[in-house]
């Protein structure tokens, strides 16, 4: 009857699905308003696509994104999703095909593949397949990046020789990680747009439409920050980049009479001005200063009786005359077209330089104890900081401040001291805190109650000093009513304004010539650790395709070094042959450049700095050490092992330089580190106490297995749970129906899994003994066959071999809740007499139990989740808690060998509360060595 | 009728097999319990194919030539051999692999379960709050001591840890019979305003 009943019901359902299939029409929801143009203030690398989202009863999920050279073939390039509930609220989306979009990866298709549900006719292709022959008609019409692993370029490319007979280092398309493409500036490119709706049906793309780009004037959006330091007649700049800042080629600073400020800012705020076109107000503008686009956003522009000292020395320009209050600055930002916008007219700020920040000391280190992947910054001595004072009680007598502690490496905090005053600079209290738990109460007399503004100075006493620091550290706090707390003022620090100020770390590796921004932090901060990766894969241009091979080609060579006299990267070529014609076709250049010298005097100039640079590099490279070293390698492969490692170390050593700044050109620059390279080390000292702690531990378990074997009677004090494992079983023999026994919800790598296997063991040893069927479901294929092998030995061992059915032992689902439906219908059908749950568990453990206790069934737990023990508790008749539950199988096999690792673990406890009873006897006494000894994180 | 309401209709309708449960065991409720594992099972099978065997097996060795990655394959494959009652033995040797693991993750248990743990444990006993939790942490500890039967003054004393953990226990039960709860709102909101249309 019931199984008629559930043939009648699934049939129901899949007559309704079938209906919903046959009434749902054809798709409908083309987009019709895909806009496609050029991506502005961009060197014309850019398309901006832009298109209306179909309504939300569409119940569209994602957009695909085509892209294509011609109109008749479009491959998938990209893909925004959407939530089909919520749908798109805004009245157009946007889609920009910059930045280097994917082309190609490891996923893409071998070869041209028609998109899903198309017809014959329809342009649209999934993604770029890897076809050589494909990849080679794309090639001219994109500047593709080829990400690399660094192993398959330098070991596995093959050499192609070039038309030009120059060589290339050939990759097949799967050897890359992937393939990234911008468009060219001057090239057409089509695109269309499709939505995918929930039922995953393709709707009809939009109209093909196509866009050149082109090369853009710069964004006007860049802000400068100007102060003019009025003792050392100096100009400090500081300026924030437009959001599209790459193809900017420099900057420029113009100084203006203030006059000329409105006539300035309404050239910025106008549109449509011609940006090849000076502005007229440029003409009485001075210029202060040039400066090549880096990433260092700042620059120092001195000034010297009157005029900007020119190159070499030479004087410069003249600046005008009269109070510098009197002068706009501008910031003008020119792209490598020589298209140029003006940022709006900044006043400077006058100041002098006793009110710029102090300079800014650190030490560079590499972090200890890591894996070699850190250099740890270091700035000053600790802080302390208020993060939170409030009253605890309504007489307003205490007072909970909570505190932060930023130090470094270079300081080891003991203890630390706060003096507290009131309004009127009397001191209040004394507080001591030797223990640092980011806490203290500060108590009141009932004439101090309700105090309204506290003072705090506070100082450090360092590990293996007998004093305290001075208090350099102060931090007001006024109360206010309003929110119930005292609200935190900035905190100084030898009288400096901390909160002012920030650290913009620069950092540059010994194959780069200018720094890069690491990171800005607060002043705050007292260290900042950098991350240094190994950096496995590299960028590089792809120059062509040889169909030959089948392979993408890269330029062959690896930069190794920078001369430190000219600056210049010395590079090798890969393939050792081609090093030496290399060379040696450097060489010829020269001799032919100087045979032209003397032939051609009236370019003299020019040949000679071109002669020069190429005798400098020559002779940079020929006398590295690396070089010469190399020159003496027969072999290849060490021949080029010995520069990639000198890349490897070069690329991962750091020089760092710290500007401390307002953020309002208000600057003082540090001076450059030492280079810094992390290395790996072998021992982590955190981890010592973990060793002895181990060592302690196993002499433990050898010395109470040694205990077991002379003397069999170990005590175990009783378990509840643990002694009614054997009337349950008994019970359902009794009963004549199975055992459940649900093994938890963890892999096979874990403890707990463990745990309960032995467990099982030997609750199936004993269903063997009283030839009970017993029933294990899983969640995890790699646990059921250890739940197999358990269940069978245990059979074995029983003497019952040919009660053991391995089909009891069976995979259910490893989703937590289908495995729950799983497990509950089979106690519900299979009429459990007794269920197990020993094993890790998660939300599902209340399912079970209460399915187990609606049936009849007897229930033993045992498990270390805490979040389920409360469940288990109240639900089961017997729980093992936590220790229990590991302590399981010694009990029940009373084998000397478990016993023995029980006994371990209770003598080892012992020492844990020894340890903690005397630390915080010790600690209570301000004697921190034995805390500190131990690890704290 | 709308794709939409026709979800909505087909999770409702499951919704109430599985809460027929509430009367008792019943053919609606096994076809939905039976549907779930189908699915769960069905859906697992196809995502360790698209997302474990073909990007960390086939790609790796048929793309990339990473020939190194045949033998945890090989080794993987063993596991096949539960099939067969003769060789079903050679499937121990994946499972003993496996097991490594476990050996693996013992010092850094030992570093941030008990020597963590203990440090954080040594405070100075500074006010009330502390010496609670001092006592806590020892009497729950010791109550995890099997040589010593729970008689006597020591016996009195695990009875403190016992009530520690319970009073634990209970706040955690409390806290997820509201998230429990909070689920059930989730399925009767469905129920009554996305079904139904009742709530606006």
């Amino acid at each position: 009857m019931r199984n008629s009943l559930l043939s009648v019901a699934a049939a129901a359902i899949i007559l309704t699905l079938n209906l919903f299939a046959l009434n749902t029409s054809a798709p409908t929801g083309k987009i019709q308003s895909l806009a496609v143009e050029d991506a502005p203030h961009d060197d014309g690398s850019g398309i901006m696509l832009s298109w209306k989202p179909l309504p939300r009863s569409q119940r569209i999920i994602q957009y695909r994104i085509y892209r294509g050279i011609s109109p008749d073939t479009l491959f998938f390039f990209g893909q925004v999703e959407v939530d089909p509930v919520a749908g798109v609220a805004a009245d157009k989306m946007f889609y920009y095909d910059k930045d280097y979009q994917n082309l190609l990866t490891i996923d893409s298709p071998a070869r041209l593949k028609k998109e899903k549900q198309q017809s014959p006719d329809s342009p649209l292709y999934r993604a770029v397949p890897r076809d050589p022959a494909i990849l080679k008609r794309l090639l001219p019409h994109f500047t593709v990046l080829g990400i690399v692993d660094q192993a398959n370029l330098y070991k596995h490319s093959v050499r192609v020789i070039n038309p030009d007979s120059t060589v290339a280092a050939g990759l097949r398309p799967t050897e890359f990680e992937q393939l990234a493409a911008n468009p060219v500036a001057g090239n057409r490119y089509y695109y269309t747009v499709l939505a995918v709706n929930e039922k995953g049906e393709f709707l009809p793309p939009a109209h093909i439409a196509s866009a050149v780009p082109e090369d853009n004037p710069p964004e006007n959006s860049a802000r400068l920050e100007a102060v003019y330091l009025t003792d050392t007649k100096e100009f400090r700049l500081q300026w924030t980049p437009p959001i599209t800042s790459a193809d900017i080629y420099t900057w420029q600073f113009y100084l203006l009479p203030k006059s000329l400020a409105p006539q300035a800012e309404a050239w910025t705020e106008k549109d449509g001005q011609d940006p090849s076109l000076p502005p007229s107000w440029l003409k009485q503008a001075t210029k202060l200063a040039e400066k090549p686009n880096d990433y260092c956003h700042y620059l120092t522009v001195p000034t010297q009786d009157g005029k900007i000292p020119g190159p070499g020395g030479q004087p410069g320009t003249t600046l005008p005359s009269g109070d510098m209050a009197n002068s706009v600055l501008v910031l003008a930002t020119q792209d490598y077209s020589g298209f140029t916008a003006y940022s709006k007219p900044v006043s400077p700020r006058l100041m002098s330089s006793s009110q710029l920040p102090d300079e800014p000391l650190f030490t560079v280190a590499d972090k200890p104890d890591d894996k070699g992947d850190t250099n740890t910054l270091s700035f000053g001595q600790p802080i302390i900081f208020i993060t939170k004072a409030a009253f605890v009680n309504q007489a307003r007598t205490k007072v909970r401040i909570n505190y932060e502690v930023s130090d470094n490496i270079n300081y080891k905090i003991e203890a630390i001291s706060f003096r507290v005053y009131n309004a009127s600079g009397e001191l209040i209290k004394t507080i001591g805190e030797r223990y640092p738990d980011k806490s203290i109460l500060l108590r009141l007399s009932k004439t101090q109650a309700g105090l309204s503004e506290i003072r705090l100075r506070m100082a450090f006493r360092y590990r293996g000093e007998d004093k305290y620091t001075d208090y350099f550290l102060a931090q007001d706090l006024t109360y206010d009513a309003r929110t119930f707390r005292f609200q935190n003022l900035d905190v100084y620090y030898q009288g400096r304004n901390l909160s002012k100020y920030y650290y913009q770390v620069f950092r540059k590796n010994l194959l780069e010539s200018g720094y890069y921004p690491a990171k800005k932090i607060s002043t705050i901060s007292r260290s900042y650790d950098d991350i240094v990766n190994f950096e496995t894969t590299l960028d590089r241009l792809v120059t062509g395709v040889d169909e030959k091979t089948g392979t993408l080609l890269l330029e062959p060579n690896l930069t190794f070094a920078l001369d430190e006299q000219s600056g210049l990267p010395l590079s090798v070529n890969i393939f050792r042959a081609e090093e030496q014609k290399q060379l040696d076709k450097m060489r010829a250049e020269v001799a032919s450049l100087k045979r032209r010298l003397k032939t051609q005097p009236d370019q003299a100039d020019s040949l000679s700095a071109l002669i020069t640079q190429q005798e400098t590099y020559l002779n940079a490279l020929l006398n590295h050490p690396v070089y010469k070293t190399a020159s003496k390698v027969n072999n290849p492969r060490k021949w080029f092992n010995l520069f990639h490692r000198e890349q490897l170390k070069n690329s991962r050593t750091y020089i760092y330089q710290i500007l401390k700044t307002d953020n309002a050109a208000a600057y003082v620059l540090s001076g450059e580190s030492k280079p810094s390279l992390p290395v790996s080390n072998w021992f982590n000292r955190g981890f010592l106490a973990a060793l002895i702690a181990s060592v302690v531990f196993a002499f433990i378990v050898l010395f109470t297995s040694y205990q077991a074997r002379r003397s069999r009677d170990l005590y175990l004090r009783p378990i509840a749970g643990l002694q009614e494992i054997d009337n349950a079983v008994g019970r359902a023999t009794e009963m004549g129906r199975p055992i459940l026994y649900v093994p938890g919800w963890s892999t096979i790598g874990e403890i707990t899994t463990i745990a309960s296997m032995m467990i099982l063991n030997k609750v199936a040893k004993k269903a063997a003994e009283y030839d009970t069927r017993i029933m294990v479901p899983n969640n995890d294929y790699y646990v059921m066959p250890l739940a197999q092998e358990m269940v069978r030995e245990a059979f074995f061992e029983a003497g019952r071999p040919d009660s053991y059915n391995q089909v009891d032992i069976f995979y259910i689902s490893s989703d937590q809740f289908p495995w729950a439906a799983g497990v509950n219908g089979t106690m519900i059908r299979e009429k459990t007499a007794t269920n197990f749950y020993m094993g890790f568990f998660n939300a599902e453990a209340l399912l079970m139990t209460e399915t187990g206790n609606a049936t009849g069934s007897i229930q033993i737990a045992g498990t270390d989740s805490v979040t389920q023990v409360p469940f288990f508790i109240t639900t089961c008749d017997y729980t093992l808690i936590g220790e229990e539950f590991y302590a399981a199988s010694a009990y029940m096999s009373k084998d000397p060998e478990l016993v023995a690792m029980l006994k371990a673990q209770d003598y080892f406890k012992f020492l844990i509360v020894f340890f903690i009873l005397l630390g915080a006897i010790l600690s209570s006494l301000h004697f921190n060595w034995l805390t500190n000894a131990f690890p704290l994180e | 009728m709308s794709f939409e309401t026709i979800s909505n209709l087909v999770a409702a309708f499951f919704t109430l097999c599985i809460f027929s449960f509430l009367y008792k065991d019943n053919p609606f409720y096994q076809m939905a319990e039976q549907l779930l594992v189908g699915i769960s099972v069905g859906y697992g099978v196809v995502y360790s194919y698209e997302r474990i065997f073909i990007p960390w097996l086939y790609q790796p060795i048929f793309l990339k030539h990473q020939y190194i990655l045949i033998i945890p394959a090989l080794i993987g494959s063993l596991y096949l051999f539960r099939f067969s009652r003769n060789l079903s033995w050679l499937s121990r040797y994946p499972i003993a692999f496996s097991m490594m693991s476990v050996g693996a993750g013992v010092p850094l248990a030992m570093h941030a379960s008990i020597l963590v743990q203990m440090r954080q444990a040594m405070v100075p006993l500074e006010s009330l709050n502390l010496v609670i939790i001092f006592i806590g942490t020892i009497a729950v500890l010791l109550y995890f001591y099997f040589s010593k039967a729970h008689t006597g003054l020591y016996g009195k004393f695990t009875t403190i840890g016992k009530w520690y953990m319970m009073i634990g226990f209970g706040a955690s039960f409390g806290l997820t019979v509201m998230a429990r709860i909070s689920l059930l709102i989730g399925r009767i909101q469905f129920l009554v305003g996305d079904v139904l249309g009742l709530i606006k």
